[in-house]
């Protein structure tokens, strides 16, 4: 676990300019971090409507889509990341209330 | 040692791969859930590379609908415009031979709403003797041509009230997804059928007439000629149309018709007037000339119609007739005059004759009135000459004689004093004759007269006379025994019709005919006297006695004026 902790999270989200669910879901995601992983992860916002090919490159066809790399085992998540408690299994996160 | 450890080597590998089959599992159905619920922005189109914004899509799409749905609406509505401001009835029917949309001309074209007919069997509009037509049976089946149904036929429709209106159909096919339907626009062509009746009508009326029909453009060049015109003026229709009317106008009357030309152009009427026209064989005619504007559309005068009438004829016909009227009056005025006359001659000599019947009447009655008076002169002289006989059977028949001399002066006295001097009333006479004898006879007896309305020339009263005088005499001399009360004696006078006979009674209640009797034995006077006279009116006496005396006469009614 404090390996896990210790884990830098390696995050990119892609999402086509300030279109709703993309601003949604940059709003989820700072929120996620800033209370649970702050200080712990690298994230990475490309705007596919900037740059189309950074998406289609990493395999990104649908936006908003949040990949985690790192650590392993690559995770995509879909949408407006407003599912929290999935979104923090996914990011391998625990609830911290007292920060 | 090495294969425990492969085996926990190759079992890690089997868990790490299940445990990423099992996050790419939770990816995937995340995936979809946010894609169900509509939380994707844009998607790449890995071709073009291009990202597609969803919600710009989804815009554009909603207003593509929107778009189409007015389009539709549009298009629906202009539809609707077109097939309700349609001049002709349409209607639209589906595979199944069903009407599914009628409009407003189809509702007054055959009487129902569009709400009663929508829905039911194309028959309905049928004639049931129509029904079985193919042409009106394949007609709306599915045939993929569009075609005018029953040209050059007769086509009717039935109407909801049963009756039928003169169509004319077309079909046009329309194929949709749900099969093959047909459009039908129908005409109500009654109008043109009545319009081409009265056409032929028209046709007919001109084409037979005997007068000369002939129309007229307004630049003088003729448009029609009809067989009347032919006979009248010589010219065949062929000969005339196209050409100019003018050589059938006779030089003298060219101004006459451009004067008539220019009222009708003007748009006024041509009183039809007398003149003259030139035939093919350059004879003249006289005709009845009538010019009427025909006109176009517009009300614009196009043509003129001229109808001609020969009037030589008539004309003739009517100075025969002025001729005729004036001998006819002429003939009157003198037959007149001569009734005039003639009545005036008439009238002169029956004022003669009425004088003449006046003079002879008088004439006559004088000589009754002086006949009666030298009758009752010889009466008073048989009287005085009686008198003085001493001898009572001589001076009886004095008086007898005396009393046949009274009862024909009593009848003279009858007829001048009757309005028809010819003829005797007989009640008027026998009445005188028995107050006479009443006077005469000291005997009283009650006479009693039963006469019928009968008139007796002077010839047969006389003798009738002289019976009664006779027979009364007879009666009161013989008849009652003195003894009697004179108040039960009773004599009946009877005259009366029987037949064609008249009968004369005279009867008693007296002691009767002293029996044995046998008148025809009997050589009296008086009995001898009455069948004398009885012989004279050619008649028979017969003589009875039960209840007292009784005679009768009977004798054939004179044929004339018995009854006036």
């Amino acid at each position: 676990m404090n390996d896990d902790e210790k884990d830098v999270l390696r995050l990119r989200l892609y999402v086509a300019g300030d279109a709703p669910n993309s601003v949604v879901a940059v709003a989820h995601l700072r929120s996620v971090i800033e209370e649970c992983a702050s200080g712990r992860a690298d994230v990475e916002i490309v705007d596919i409507l900037r740059d189309p090919e950074r998406g289609l490159r990493d395999g990104v066809f649908v936006t908003p889509m949040l990949v985690k790399f790192e650590p392993l085992p690559e995770r995509r998540v879909l949408g407006s990341l407003g599912d929290r408690r999935f979104l923090l299994a996914v990011l391998g996160l625990n609830e911290t209330p007292g920060e | 040692m090495s294969e425990i450890e492969d085996l926990r080597q190759g079992n890690d590998t089997l868990r790490r791969r299940n445990e990423k089959l099992l996050h790419q599992l939770a990816d995937a159905q995340q995936a979809l859930e946010a894609v169900a619920r509509g939380e994707v922005d844009a998607v790449t189109d890995k071709a073009s590379a291009t990202p597609l914004l969803v919600h710009e899509a989804q815009e554009r799409l909603r207003a593509g609908q929107r778009t189409a749905q007015r389009a539709l609406v549009e298009a629906e509505e202009r539809f609707r415009l077109v097939f309700e401001g349609a001049s002709v009835g349409l209607l639209m029917v589906n595979p199944a031979g069903r009407i599914v949309l009628a409009n407003t001309r189809v509702e007054t074209m055959f009487g129902y709403s569009q709400e009663e007919i929508v829905g039911e069997f194309i028959e309905t509009l049928i004639p049931l003797r129509f029904r079985d037509h193919p042409q009106y049976r394949e007609g709306f089946a599915a045939d993929p041509r569009g075609r005018a149904m029953g040209e050059g036929k007769d086509l009717s429709g039935l109407r909801k009230d049963g009756s039928e209106v003169d169509i004319e159909i077309s079909l046009s096919p329309i194929t949709t997804s749900e099969g093959a339907f047909v459009l039908g626009s129908v005409v109500d062509i009654s109008e043109r059928k009545r319009a081409e009746v009265a056409q032929q009508q028209i046709v007919a009326v001109v084409e037979f007439a005997t007068d000369a029909i002939l129309t007229r453009s307004l630049d003088g060049v003729v448009r029609s000629w009809n067989p009347g015109a032919t006979s009248l003026l010589g010219y065949r229709a062929d000969e005339m149309v196209g050409h100019t009317a003018d050589r059938i106008v006779p030089e003298d009357r060219i101004e006459e018709q451009s004067r008539a030309l220019a009222q009708i152009q003007a748009g006024k009427q041509v009183l039809p007037f007398e003149t003259v026209r030139r035939r093919k064989d350059g004879s003249l005619v006289e005709v009845s000339i009538t010019y009427s504007p025909i006109r176009d559309r517009h009300d614009g005068v196009v043509a003129a119609s001229i109808i001609m009438r020969d009037i030589t004829e008539s004309n003739r016909t009517r100075r025969e007739r002025i001729r005729l009227v004036k001998q006819l009056q002429d003939l009157n005025a003198d037959l007149e005059d001569r009734v005039r006359s003639r009545t005036a001659e008439l009238s002169k000599t029956l004022q003669e004759r009425e004088s003449l019947l006046r003079e002879k009447t008088s004439l006559l009655q004088e000589v009754h009135h002086r006949v009666k008076n030298n009758l009752q002169m010889i009466s008073s002289l048989l009287s005085l000459q009686a008198r003085r006989i001493d001898d009572p059977e001589t001076r009886a028949f004095f008086l007898e004689s005396q009393g046949h001399v009274r009862s024909i002066a009593l009848l003279h006295e009858s007829l001048y004093q009757s309005k028809d001097l010819g003829r005797v009333d007989m009640q008027d006479y026998v009445d005188k004759l028995v107050t006479t004898l009443k006077r005469t006879y000291e005997q009283g007896a009650h006479i009693i007269t039963e006469i019928d309305q009968v008139r007796l020339p002077a010839d047969l009263a006389v003798p009738c006379g002289l019976i009664i005088n006779e027979l009364i005499t007879n009666a009161l001399k013989h008849a009652f025994a003195a003894y009697r009360d004179a108040g039960e004696n009773q004599i009946r006078i009877e005259i009366r019709r029987v037949d064609d006979d008249l009968e004369l009674v005279v009867a008693d209640n007296g002691t009767g005919f002293a029996s044995p009797f046998d008148p025809a034995r009997t050589e009296t006077m008086g009995l001898t006297l009455i069948r004398d006279l009885s012989a004279q009116v050619r008649g028979r006496a017969e003589f009875g006695s039960a209840n007292g005396a009784r005679c009768t006469v009977r004798f054939p009614a004179p044929e004339e004026g018995t009854r006036s």
